[in-house]
C-alpha cells in the first residue's frame, strides 16, 4: 500500500477538501450533503480524517451505564454547550432519519481514521462504504471504533482488501496519521466538518451555500450561511 | 423536534416566535437582514428581545510554548472573525472592533421602549443602532445617544432616561437573567415551538416550522 508523501492540509489535486471525524455528529450531518455536492458538481471530495483533541478545548466527560455523569472536569459554559450541540444535531438528524445516540465517553478515533485513508485508497465506493457503515453504527452505539477488529470486519464488508493493514496501523500508517494531525492543527484546521476549497476555509455545513458558489465559478451573489434543503442546495 | 428546551422560557418571553439579539455582537447585526427578509417573506414580525451574552474574547498573541488548549482558542477565535467579516461582505456591512465589550443595558432597554410604546418604529431602531454601533458611531452605554436617537426615528421619549435608570433597568436585569438561566447563551437565539437555534444559519429551519413543515427539511 502506497501513499503520496506531500501532504498540504490547505492543498489537494482535488477541488474540494473534506475534513472530518467519525466522533463528530456535525461531521456526520455533513456527509451526505457532501456527496450530493460530489454528485452535482461531478468531482471527487478529498476525504480526510481530523481526529479531534476534544478535551483540549471543551473539557472531558464520561457516562456511567444509567446515562449519568460518572467523570467530568467541564465547566458550565462547556456543559451548556456540548448539550446544546447534541441537541442541535440530534433535532436535524432526526429529520433525515438518522440515530445519533450520546456517546458515554470521548472516543479516540484516530484508528477509524486510519480505516478511513485505508479505504481511500482502494477507491471511493469502498471509501463511501466504509463511511456510511461506521458513522450508522458509531452513532447507534452499535461499533467500537477504538477495536482493530471491528474497523478491519468493516472495511472487509465495505470491499476493502486487508493485506497489510495492521502493519500499516502499527507503523507507516500512524506515524503519518499522527504527523499530519500535527500539521493540520498548526495549519488552523481545527473543527470538523471543515471544507476547503481553493485553500479557503469554512468550519460547518452551514457553508455548504458558499462551498457551491465557489465550486460553480462564483455565479450569481455570494451567498450566506444557512442549513438549507437538499433541492435549495442544487439549486444555487 | 420533540426534545423541549427550559420550561421557563414562555414565562419570560411569551410563546410568539421570538428572536434574541445583543448588540454588541457581531453575529447579532449579520442575522439583521436576513431575519427581516424572512419576517418580510412570512408577513409576520417576530418578538425581538435583547438579551447578553459574553463579550468575544480577543485572541491573544502566539506564546512560545502555549499549551494545546490555548493554541485551539487562539485559532478558532481568529478563524470566527475572518469568517465574520468574509459574510459582513456578503452584506457590505462595516464591521469595526469586534472585542468591545460596551455595558448594553440602555441600548437594550431602548428596545424594550420601543416594543412597548412604537412597535413601528422596531425595524427603524435595530436596524440605526446596530449599523452605527458596529460604524463605531455610537456608544451603547450613552443615555443621552440612545434618546437622540429615538427621538430621530420618531419615538417619544418622555421620561426614557429615567426609566432606563429605574423600572427599566430593574426589568431588564431580570429579563437577561431569566434568558440566561433558561438556556439563552448565544445569539442571535431564535425561539421557536419552544426551541432554542443559536444563530442565523438555522433560518430555514425557521421558516419550514413556521410554514408548517411543508416540503423538504432544511439538512
Amino acid at each position: 500500500m502506497t501513499m503520496p508523501d506531500s501532504f498540504d492540509p490547505f492543498r489537494s489535486d482535488k477541488p474540494l477538501i473534506l475534513y472530518i471525524d467519525f466522533k463528530s455528529p456535525y461531521a456526520y450531518l455533513a456527509k451526505d450533503p457532501a456527496y450530493a455536492i460530489e454528485e452535482q458538481f461531478g468531482i471527487e471530495i478529498d476525504w480526510r480524517p481530523l481526529t479531534l483533541d476534544i478535551p483540549s478545548y471543551l473539557g472531558s466527560a464520561r457516562l456511567d451505564a444509567t446515562g449519568k455523569v460518572a467523570e467530568s472536569n467541564r465547566t458550565p459554559q462547556q456543559w451548556s454547550g456540548v448539550k446544546y450541540a447534541y441537541r442541535d444535531a440530534r433535532r436535524y438528524a432526526s429529520l433525515r432519519n438518522l440515530t445519533l445516540r450520546g456517546t458515554t465517553k470521548i472516543w479516540d478515533s484516530s484508528l477509524a481514521g486510519l480505516g478511513m485513508e485505508w479505504a481511500k485508497a482502494q477507491g471511493r465506493a469502498i471509501l463511501r462504504g466504509y463511511i456510511d457503515r461506521v458513522y450508522d453504527r458509531f452513532w447507534k452505539r452499535e461499533l467500537d471504533i477504538e477495536d482493530p477488529h471491528v474497523v478491519e470486519a468493516v472495511l472487509a464488508e465495505s470491499g476493502a482488501g486487508l493485506a497489510g493493514f495492521t502493519e500499516y496501523c502499527n507503523g507507516e500508517g500512524r506515524v503519518r496519521h499522527d504527523a499530519r494531525q500535527l500539521q493540520i492543527f498548526e495549519a488552523g484546521v481545527f473543527g470538523v466538518p471543515s471544507f476547503i476549497v481553493d485553500g479557503e476555509l469554512f468550519f460547518g455545513r452551514e457553508h455548504l451555500p458558499r462551498v457551491r458558489w465557489l465550486l460553480s465559478g462564483k455565479r450569481g451573489a455570494p451567498p450566506d450561511v444557512a442549513y438549507r434543503h437538499f433541492e435549495a442546495e442544487r439549486a444555487l | 423536534m420533540s426534545e423541549a428546551t427550559d420550561e421557563t422560557l414562555p414565562s419570560l418571553i411569551g410563546d410568539a416566535p421570538a428572536v434574541c439579539v445583543d448588540f454588541k455582537n457581531p453575529k447579532s447585526y449579520l442575522a439583521l437582514r436576513p431575519t427581516f427578509a424572512l419576517e418580510d417573506e412570512l408577513g409576520m414580525t417576530f418578538d425581538w428581545w435583547p438579551v447578553q451574552v459574553s463579550a468575544m474574547s480577543r485572541p491573544q498573541p502566539e506564546q512560545r510554548n502555549e499549551d494545546r488548549g490555548t493554541r485551539h482558542r487562539r485559532i478558532r477565535a481568529l478563524y470566527y472573525e475572518r469568517d465574520l467579516r468574509r459574510y459582513a461582505n456578503v452584506y457590505g456591512l462595516e464591521l469595526g472592533d469586534f472585542y468591545r465589550n460596551p455595558d448594553v443595558a440602555v441600548a437594550s432597554i431602548g428596545l424594550l421602549w420601543v416594543k412597548q410604546r412604537a412597535p413601528r418604529s422596531l425595524r427603524a431602531y435595530l436596524h440605526a443602532v446596530f449599523e452605527r454601533y458596529w460604524q463605531e458611531r455610537l456608544r451603547l452605554d450613552d443615555a443621552n445617544a440612545i434618546d437622540a436617537l429615538l427621538q430621530e426615528i420618531g419615538v417619544d421619549t418622555s421620561r426614557f432616561r429615567e426609566h432606563a435608570q429605574g423600572d427599566g433597568r430593574t426589568n431588564y436585569d431580570s429579563l437577561v437573567n431569566g434568558l440566561r438561566a433558561a438556556g439563552i447563551f448565544d445569539v442571535p437565539a431564535y425561539v421557536v415551538e419552544g426551541e432554542i437555534f443559536f444563530g442565523r444559519q438555522h433560518l430555514p429551519m425557521v421558516r419550514w416550522l413556521l410554514t408548517g413543515r411543508r416540503g423538504e427539511p432544511p439538512i
